[in-house]
């Protein structure tokens, strides 16, 4: 169990926060796991190693991603006020916004805020909820819902059917380089995909 | 389809690809900005009351294309709430906000040669950019627009906007295949799984961050069930939805099939009642809540073979409560009062 802040948890915390609470006006927790996780996951569509995103994913029983650190990071928050809760869920203070424009900057963050913004952006295309049916369907999270108990996301064995996803999205796009177009055509694939499986 | 076709699928008709491949990054960040602003427009705007057409743009080129001046007001959503609205039109300036603007001179395609064009119409939308044009997927029935697809913080608030926004005027697209005619008077024969699958879509799209949603199928009475929902990160609540449809079902030919009345509305309460009393025994670790939806399709003096209805005759049923007894919801607390929704007819006066 970890017990240690991991920064990297904590960052990706503050920033999915401060966007959502732009983009939707409120976000709950579930949320922050969700866009972690596809953040995650467009790190890995970029051809980065996984080990380098700095903490791990599970899938609950449920098949919704869920993260130790980024729990604790949240829990860490909103113990220092960093982030609030409310009626509906949770909203950032104004401690939130200077410390991730600070982090934000940092060069060593670069690549990694291009994937939490690429994955927050979604919403303008899909709504959360979408985006919570269309990961239902990645193929990680699908064993998780197979398989009722909670086990480690995005291991060595399980990543082949993500990157054969990944290489059908690169050769139907071909041209550009910007990060939240793959990003919201992936998630409208694997929409249509849940919606044709119902 | 496997996966492969639907990101195939996606790449050649979405319109964040085309918006990059005429132009660029600039391209993609103008399309995000017009999304943004229509997500914020809609939701201060019902778009049942735009009578004619909604128009976002942003100049790409050439640099500093843009029209906005340093005096310039951005809009005001909130101020079009309450308002007869026709055309809306707005450009989005470089600092990202939405401009008022009359209707534009040039017409779209030529609009579109400089910038990216969003273009709302009867439910229509569609991207214009550089020479190509898509339309926007709808991947929600029940929407007018696949930017007005709110997120709702509980399954009670959910369910209530469902009752109004999908079954009301049978909106849903989903949804309105369950009726025989375009008068909505009679439903088809077994319109549960439709009306099922339009719930869960709905749901899954406003609810379903932060919560599962999972259809069932009924196989008996003792398991009557309709959908699942699950807290994500609660294990221990579930929350239990069944679906009752009251009114007059029709074969082919048009010959009536089945008469819901009242009595079926108790049936399925006692049911549901039943259920939750046999998953409480069963998972006394959960807390368990039963929600009873109803959709009421009831009309008055509707005959076998008819094709109209009159006002009063199509609408007797709206405000009619249903009476139950027992009445679960006031003698439990895992019962919530039943979310009865009529969907209406269209009556000839």
């Amino acid at each position: 169990m970890t017990t240690q802040l991991n920064p990297d948890a904590a960052f990706d915390c503050l920033f999915i926060a401060g966007r959502l609470q732009v983009q939707t006006g409120t976000f709950t927790i579930p949320e922050l796991h969700l866009f972690g996780y596809l953040a995650c996951l467009l790190w890995l569509y970029r051809g980065r190693a996984v080990a380098d995103w700095g903490y791990s994913f599970m899938g609950t029983e449920l098949g919704a991603p869920f993260s130790v650190d980024l729990e604790l990071a949240v829990t860490t928050l909103l113990d220092r006020g960093f982030l609030i809760r409310t009626l509906d869920g949770v909203c950032t203070s104004e401690l939130a916004e200077p410390s991730v424009a600070e982090m934000g900057s940092l060069s060593l963050n670069k690549d990694r805020v291009e994937c939490l913004d690429s994955s927050c952006a979604s919403t303008a295309a899909l709504s959360s909820g979408m985006v919570g049916c269309a990961l239902a369907q990645e193929p990680d999270l699908r064993r998780a819902q197979a398989t009722p108990m909670s086990r480690l996301l995005l291991e060595d064995a399980a990543r082949s059917q993500l990157f054969l996803q990944f290489d059908a999205l690169r050769n139907g796009l071909r041209s550009g380089d910007d990060l939240r177009t793959p990003a919201v055509v992936w998630l409208t694939a694997l929409y249509r995909s849940s919606v044709s499986a119902v | 389809m496997n996966v492969a076709d639907f990101i195939e699928a996606a790449c050649s008709e979405g319109c964040v690809p085309m918006a990059e491949s005429a132009f660029g990054k600039s391209g993609v960040d103008a399309i995000f900005h017009i999304m943004k602003v229509a997500k914020s427009l809609f939701r201060h705007v019902e778009l049942e009351r735009v009578a004619g057409q909604v128009i976002i743009f942003q100049f790409i080129r050439p640099q500093g294309a843009t029209t906005t001046k340093p005096s310039d007001l951005a809009a005001d959503f909130a101020s079009l709430a309450n308002q007869s609205i026709s055309d809306l039109v707005f450009e989005i300036g470089s600092d990202g906000r939405a401009y008022p603007r009359d209707w534009p001179t040039q017409n779209l395609d030529a609009l579109a040669e400089n910038a990216v064009v969003y273009h709302w119409q009867s439910h229509h939308e569609e991207f214009i950019a550089g020479t190509g044009r898509r339309t926007v997927p709808r991947l929600d029935t029940a929407a007018r627009s696949q930017f007005a697809v709110p997120t709702f913080s509980n399954l009670r608030v959910a369910l209530q906007h469902y009752s109004r926004e999908s079954v009301r005027e049978s909106t849903c697209y989903l949804f309105r295949t369950i009726w025989a005619g375009d008068n909505r008077l009679f439903l088809m024969g077994g319109p549960e799984e439709i009306m099922r699958n339009s719930l869960t879509q709905f749901l899954r799209n406003r609810i379903g961050a932060d919560h599962d949603v999972f259809p069932e199928t009924n196989v008996n009475e003792k398991n009557p069930v309709d959908i699942r929902v699950n807290p994500r990160f609660t294990n221990n609540r579930l929350m239990l939805i069944e679906i009752k449809w009251l009114g007059l079902s029709v074969a082919e030919d048009g010959h009536i099939t089945a008469r819901h009345k009242n009595a079926r509305a108790q049936e399925g309460a006692d049911q549901l009642a039943v259920y939750l009393d046999q998953q409480r025994q069963s998972a006394p670790s959960h807390v368990i809540q039963g929600y009873y939806v109803i959709i009421d399709c009831r009309r008055e003096n509707l005959r076998e073979g008819a094709t109209t209805i009159t006002t009063p005759d199509g609408m007797f049923y709206e405000n009619t409560e249903i009476s139950f007894d027992p009445a679960h919801h006031d003698l439990r607390s895992d019962f919530d009062p039943p979310y009865r929704m009529f969907a209406r007819p269209l009556c000839i006066d």
